[in-house]
């Protein structure tokens, strides 16, 4: 166990939560890894052009970024009822149809978190409390249920992109 | 930031759940914020983002999240500049400090200064106005004050707005003499960001706010309105004529001659001569004819009184006609009346 020092600045907070080799957390059974990335333009070798992925270190209002979470069973049994939640980042309105997940059902919360659905049973109310089908533009977060079970080792990634406001 | 607080189900005493704990307890403390401005959202705002995992081992819970990641929101360079008068301003030839008035908006999502110029002598229109001066709205009040506007000197006192603020800027022009009536005179006022102006795309490194970096938005980071003064060169036409008739037939100035005066007036130009009154003196050596005032179609008594015009009411030995408010649209008016040679 790593003995970990909180100091009363946040933005030493930040600065440490975002270092990224160190492991903010005690090594459980399953390990997430959350990678933020741009596309950018960018000319290669041969001088064509190409699409490339960077970090998303800035970005500006517009700006499209890929939100991917890399998963692990580093633990030494095996996983079951494996569910990954994202909450969409304050600012960032979630790219229609964009969260993938090979071997995942892809829910969604527009009520904050509290309960889940597939996009076509979302529903949100307006003032006078008439139902309307949720937009991408209402999801508060994206879940994803691992159909099977992770036995040691298994490993894969999950991901959505989202827009900037 | 708060969005942790829903995941985390397992009591496990661990390093994580004090430092979570002290995580969630300094973020409601110390996140400040972040307002949607009409360009997107602020710059230097951290957009985070970090998953967790929910999972069963031999039917027991247990919880995970991932890192968190941070991205900054970079700063947008925007501006846009808007003149602000309903029309084209009317001026008259040779008038001074006459007023234009521009909006100069930030519609970027960070603090930028701007420098202003103005620019009077364009192509396209008939006459170049001369620049007098650029003034910023000191008081804010949208009117000209002269006094107390302040004068904008270049890199002295650049505006400076918060995304999604306005200024209110006056252009100040003196107009020359000899313009013709309907002439057009363009004068041009230009705002541009002093962090950085160039191709949309174009990147400052770490000139944004709170060290992010800013980045040149659609408008170039720069932008431009051209007003247009319009002249109103109006003039009033007097031209008077004379008619002999003397007493054996013929047209010689004798006396006992009539002589028949017409004075016919017009407005040349746009605008409205208002309240505009002719005078004219009975000639030396001659005799009003009593009753022969006419304006028009119609006679006017000699008194003064409601009618347009008299015969020495106004003034003893004059005619004095009022007009009133003449524009071109009415016509000439034509004045006459008769006087014989004594």
């Amino acid at each position: 166990m790593k003995k970990l020092t909180i100091t009363v600045s946040c933005l030493m907070l930040l600065t440490f939560v975002t270092a990224g080799t160190l492991w903010a957390q005690k090594k459980g059974d399953i390990e997430l890894k959350a990678v933020a990335e741009i596309e950018i333009e960018d000319f290669n070798a041969e001088g064509k052009k190409e699409i490339k992925r960077v970090p998303a270190t800035k970005v500006v209002p517009g700006e499209e970024v890929i939100y991917t979470i890399h998963y692990t069973n580093s633990g030494q049994k095996t996983t079951d009822n494996v569910v990954i939640t994202n909450p969409l980042p304050e600012h960032m309105r979630y790219k229609d149809s964009s969260a993938a997940g090979v071997g995942a059902t892809i829910v969604f919360s527009v009520d904050g978190g509290k309960t889940f659905a597939t996009p076509e049973n979302l529903k949100i109310q307006d003032a006078l409390g008439r139902e309307f089908p949720a937009a991408a533009s209402d999801y508060t977060h994206i879940r994803w249920v691992l159909l099977s079970s992770l036995p040691l080792n298994a490993k894969g990634q999950v991901g959505f992109r989202a827009v900037l406001e | 930031m708060q969005h942790i607080l829903v995941s985390i189900r397992n009591e496990r005493k661990s390093a994580l759940k004090s430092l979570v704990f002290g995580f969630l307890l300094l973020s409601t403390v110390c996140l400040p914020t972040q307002v949607a401005l009409a360009a997107g959202t602020a710059a230097g705002t951290p957009i985070t983002n970090q998953a967790t995992a929910d999972y069963t081992v031999n039917s027991t819970a247990f919880s995970e999240t991932s890192n968190v990641t941070t991205t900054r929101v970079a700063e947008i360079l925007n501006v846009d500049l808007v003149w602000q008068d309903a029309g084209n301003v009317t001026v008259r030839p040779g008038d001074m400090d006459r007023v234009l008035t521009f909006q100069v908006t930030n519609t970027g999502n960070g603090t930028d200064d701007y420098t202003l110029a103005g620019l009077s002598t364009l192509g396209g229109d008939d006459f170049d106005p001369t620049l007098a001066g650029i003034y910023l709205d000191s008081n804010g009040n949208g009117v000209y004050d002269a006094g107390t506007d302040t004068q904008y000197i270049l890199n002295t006192n650049d505006p400076v707005l918060a995304a999604d603020a306005s200024v209110t800027v006056f252009v100040l022009n003196n107009i020359p003499g000899a313009l013709s009536d309907n002439d057009l005179g363009n004068s041009q006022l230009t705002a541009t960001s002093k962090t950085g102006t160039g191709a949309p795309g174009t990147v400052v490194a770490g000139a944004g706010e709170l060290g992010t970096d800013a980045v040149v938005g659609t408008s170039g980071a720069s932008d431009d309105d051209t007003a247009t003064y319009i002249v109103s060169a109006l003039t009033v036409s007097v031209v008077k004529s004379v008619a002999i008739a003397d007493p054996f037939g013929g047209s010689e100035p004798v006396p006992g001659a009539v002589l028949t005066y017409t004075v016919s007036v017009s407005v040349v130009g746009t605008g409205t001569a208002e309240g505009l009154v002719i005078t004219d003196p009975i000639p030396a050596d001659t005799t009003y004819n009593a009753g022969t005032l006419n304006l028009n179609t119609g006679s006017l008594t000699d008194a003064a009184d409601a009618d347009a015009g008299d015969v020495g009411g106004t003034t003893p030995g004059v005619v004095t006609i009022d007009l009133g408010d003449l524009t071109n649209a009415a016509g000439i008016q034509t004045i006459t009346f008769d006087v014989t040679i004594n």
